[in-house]
């Protein structure tokens, strides 16, 4: 199985950039006209003060304070999503604790937050629950992949292809399924391993001593030889 | 580059002690359960042979029929067709299990 993750997650947050650059434009636009042009009040933001929010109506106006910042004096703790006067100004703005949150900011401000939070939980969870996804389904074939069962059955001619002993590709990449049936053999062998270390074959028939040391020296070969093929990562020639 | 997979020794002990039916039972199930784990497909021919020797017990054989189609499932379904036709009532009864 190709791991496209990080392609995907770069994808992700490629759209994330462009959503925020395009929901932001607006806001950006505004920011520039408020310089040059009267402008109307948000309701959405402003209090219901008999102040008006025209600047040529308003004594208090410092044109200064519209020169491409959002807010004039703490633009980070603070919010004027339209960009008319600075903060903590009565009648005018508010402090961000008593705005509330991003959902009550214009459509295109929030939108583009909830965007670049969605696409990069998705990015972000998509990666994790791939690795995790993959952990698990390994972590079972491994466990209950027992010779003879349906899972070990489905795993074995890739396992065989990679170990040469089935018509194969030598020399290509190891295959995610092949990998996968390398490791679920590679813990059949340890199960050989353990039952013959209590002189038992894996059924659990009592052995002899020469039959136990025979079954963990051809088993411990085994696992040798899936553990170099996957560091090798590629198929292994045919005899 | 990639390395050549030979036949181990023990391998090959493996199937040699399945030619022999005076062995005792238990190291001739060992000898499948390992050959098994190993998807030893150089043991197909005497593990078809334990199959079909009547002289051998119906657990042994019907072991055998096993490991065949879990490690050799094409070459198991041809071997035991074709022993299927020829030989016993039981052969068939076998094939049908592991299949």
């Amino acid at each position: 199985m190709a791991n496209f993750a990080p392609v995907r997650s770069v994808v992700h947050l490629f759209l994330a950039v462009v959503l925020l650059s395009f929901g932001t434009a607006q806001p950006l636009h505004a920011y520039a006209l408020s310089a040059v042009l009267p402008k109307a009040p948000s309701n959405a933001i402003l209090d219901n003060s008999s102040e008006s929010a025209y600047p040529a109506e308003n004594p208090s106006f410092n044109p200064e304070m519209r020169n491409g910042l959002l807010c004039g004096n703490d633009p980070v703790n603070k919010t004027d999503p339209m960009g008319l006067e600075h903060v903590q100004e009565p009648g005018f703005t508010k402090p961000l604790s008593e705005v509330g949150d991003w959902s009550q900011a214009p459509w295109p401000v929030s939108g583009s937050f909830y965007a670049i939070g969605g696409l990069l939980t998705l990015g972000g969870g998509g990666i994790a629950a791939e690795a995790g996804a993959s952990r698990v389904i390994t972590g079972l074939a491994v466990r209950y992949a027992v010779p003879g069962t349906l899972a070990a059955r489905l795993l074995t001619p890739a396992t065989q292809q990679a170990l040469g002993k089935t018509a194969n590709n030598p020399g290509a990449p190891l295959t995610a399924t092949m990998r996968l049936g390398l490791k679920v053999n590679a813990a059949q062998a340890q199960r050989v391993i353990d039952a013959a270390k209590q002189s038992m074959s894996p059924k659990g028939t009592p052995l002899s001593l020469e039959s136990a040391a025979r079954n963990i020296e051809t088993m411990q070969k085994r696992i040798d030889l899936i553990q170099k093929t996957l560091e090798g990562g590629k198929q292994l020639h045919g005899k | 580059m990639a390395s050549s997979i030979e036949m181990d020794a023990n391998e090959q002990w493996y199937i040699d002690s399945l030619k022999d039916s005076s062995a005792p039972e238990s190291d001739q199930f060992n000898s499948i359960e390992v050959l098994e784990v190993l998807l030893s497909l150089d043991a197909i021919p005497i593990l078809v042979q334990v199959l079909s020797d009547e002289t051998r017990s119906f657990a042994l054989r019907r072991r055998a029929a096993e490991a065949i189609h879990a490690f050799a499932a094409d070459i198991a379904r041809d071997a035991l067709i074709q022993l299927g036709n020829s030989e016993s009532k039981i052969i068939r009864e076998l094939a049908r299990v592991a299949m």
